[in-house]
């Protein structure tokens, strides 16, 4: 019989209140949100309320609850490195963390010893990855012994408003505005680098399905506010990346491959939605192929996290693939920013 | 009714035959002449005949495989002072579209599938149909080999492509804070239509399909040229400034 796994949630922004909480709720009968833990007081008892969970302005709580196997990390990315170690040192049995896992190649490092040395499964929110279209066709692609000579991934979003009022009625004290700094090369270092850890790195596990280091890099363009137009080679593949946003128009979100016989397109739903898998189309010369699932990434990553925890099912992705994908992203940015100052 | 307009082959028959005749698609208005006069000169980039086209009295010169044109030819067919019409395979899918140009594009990038193996050929359409899609090339430039293709990037443009590799395809994409255009077209050898679809705030537009060969268009875009009805879209100037463009990556 399928047990109940208990889920207590760090972070109460858009990303909980817009994504996980809405998953979660197409998978009552796997989960129960136990504990919701927000540094505003006035958030946490709010999205507490909604389903029914336990309010904290502390994690120690939902580190001591032994009803809570599963930690969901969805605070500011300079927190996350810190909780991690601390939900492996309270003896959590898995942890998703939200994108990106870490800042740098230290905390990267803590987290590799504290999982290893705890036996924690640790999952990223790269929701993608477990997008059961792209996994059909990832899987059919390898079966066809099909030799990769472009990897291309673009992404076009609106802001993330859009999508967001669309899921939920958001609960959250509005930060100040701030002016932004004068375009410097080290602003724009420092917004690529944003960019690639909180856009890029969506796709760099499926990036790296294909095309597992970042090799040379070519270009670089740091497209502001937010985006970017790269492109590296490795040995006889070549990857291109380039993403804008907010732009005012509908999301466009896509992983192309290039193949010698076929063509592998896939087309992503937003993530704030539930709206069911990508679309990917396998083409030949003489065919076309197309997969898509009810179920989005999201819904299935959470679906694999119970397997793990209640069943005892092996990681789809295991740990060190997680962290590995996590340096490919710090080795883009280290690239990046190499050639802007080469240029400077 | 007015006699056709008469085109010298001056490719010896060559282009004719390796383009599966497509490029003998002629609108009624226009015919071949068997003579060495007449109102258009047929020629192939890399050899054209200047002194057999200043002898042949037209009024235009259509330009097949205009990739392989050098820059001397160039000259000297601006020195006619002929109007000159490139033959791409591509960019003509999209002559039909209203403005289909993006201001101030953030980035454009386009990928090509080509049956040929030469860069060229690939690269000047590319940067055609991104020319004509809003892009701006500026910004530091670069360029990558692999067996099978290429990338160049210039700023936020990225050009791809993979050479010997069928169907012919490209595709291409202009992106600003209010605009997206995306477009997608088939070889030239085919009369299936671009795809050309616009999103703009709250609203996406596909443009109607136009099932035409490329060649055909191209032909027709003569024709409205020398009956004074439209200039030609694309001409001897945009062909030296790509043609000067994608040289300089490849020297």
């Amino acid at each position: 019989m399928m047990g109940r796994v208990g889920v207590g949630i760090l972070g109460a922004g858009q990303v909980t209140q817009a994504i996980h909480l809405p998953t979660l709720a197409t998978l009552a009968d796997r989960f129960g949100v136990r504990w919701i833990m927000d540094v505003d007081p006035a958030v946490a008892e709010n999205v507490a309320g909604r389903v029914n969970a336990i309010a904290s302005i502390d994690i120690a709580p939902v580190l001591e609850d032994p009803d809570v196997a599963v930690i969901v990390i969805c605070s500011p990315n300079g927190l996350h490195a810190e909780q991690i170690l601390a939900a492996c040192a309270a003896g959590k049995k898995a942890i998703l963390c939200e994108k990106p896992l870490a800042c740098n190649r230290k905390e990267k490092g803590a987290i590799e010893e504290a999982v290893r040395r705890h036996g924690v499964s640790l999952f990223v929110g790269t929701m993608h990855a477990y997008d059961p279209a792209y996994r059909a066709v990832q899987s059919e692609w390898v079966d066809l012994g099909e030799n990769t000579s472009l990897v291309h991934s673009s992404i076009c979003l609106p802001a993330n408003s859009v999508f967001i009022e669309q899921s939920t009625e958001l609960f959250m004290t509005l930060a100040a505005k701030r002016e932004p700094p004068a375009d410097t090369l080290e602003f724009r270092q420092f917004m690529l680098r944003s960019a690639l850890l909180g856009l890029a790195i969506h796709d760099i596990p499926l990036i790296r399905d294909f095309y597992p280091q970042v090799g040379t890099m070519h270009n670089v363009h740091s497209v502001l506010p937010y985006g970017y137009a790269l492109n590296t080679s490795h040995e006889n593949t070549r990857a291109i990346m380039t993403a804008f946003t907010p732009g005012q128009w509908s999301s466009r979100w896509s992983l192309t491959l290039i193949g010698n016989e076929h063509t592998l397109e896939v087309a992503f739903t937003p993530s704030y939605v539930l709206g069911g898998s990508s679309r990917a189309r396998l083409i030949g010369r003489n065919s076309e192929r197309v997969f898509h699932f009810e179920e989005n990434g999201y819904q299935v990553l959470w679906r694999t996290i119970h397997d793990v925890v209640d069943g005892g099912a092996p990681q789809p992705i295991a740990n060190g693939t997680v962290l590995d994908d996590f340096s490919f992203a710090l080795d883009l940015v280290d690239a990046s920013h190499s050639l802007m100052e080469g240029r400077s | 009714m007015k006699p056709p307009l008469k085109i010298v082959d001056m490719t010896g028959g060559d282009f004719r035959r390796t383009q599966d005749g497509a490029v003998a698609m002629l609108p009624l208005s226009l015919a071949w002449s068997d003579r060495r006069q007449g109102d258009i000169a047929l020629v192939v980039g890399g050899r054209v005949d200047f002194a057999a086209v200043e002898s042949s009295g037209v009024r235009l010169v259509v330009l097949a495989d205009p990739w392989k044109t050098t820059l001397d030819e160039l000259d000297r067919l601006s020195a006619l002072e002929l109007i000159v019409c490139p033959v791409l395979s591509f960019l003509p899918k999209l002559w039909h579209a209203d403005q289909p140009s993006v201001e101030a594009p953030v980035f454009c990038e386009s990928h090509a599938c080509i049956a040929g193996d030469e860069i060229m050929e690939a690269l000047i359409e590319q940067v055609a149909v991104l020319r004509a899609m809003g892009a701006e090339f500026r910004g530091p430039s670069s360029f990558a080999r692999t067996t099978r293709g290429y990338t160049i990037q210039s700023g936020g443009n990225i050009l791809s492509a993979d050479l010997e590799k069928g169907p012919a395809r490209l595709n291409a994409q202009a992106v600003s804070a209010t605009m997206r255009l995306e477009v997608v077209i088939p070889g030239g050898a085919s009369a299936r239509p671009a795809r050309i679809r616009r999103a703009t705030p709250g609203a996406i537009a596909e443009c109607k399909p136009r099932f035409e060969h490329s060649a055909r268009l191209v032909w027709r875009a003569v024709l409205r040229q020398l009956e004074h009805t439209a200039p030609l879209p694309y001409g001897l100037h945009q062909l030296r400034d790509d043609i000067e463009y994608c040289q300089s990556f490849l020297h």
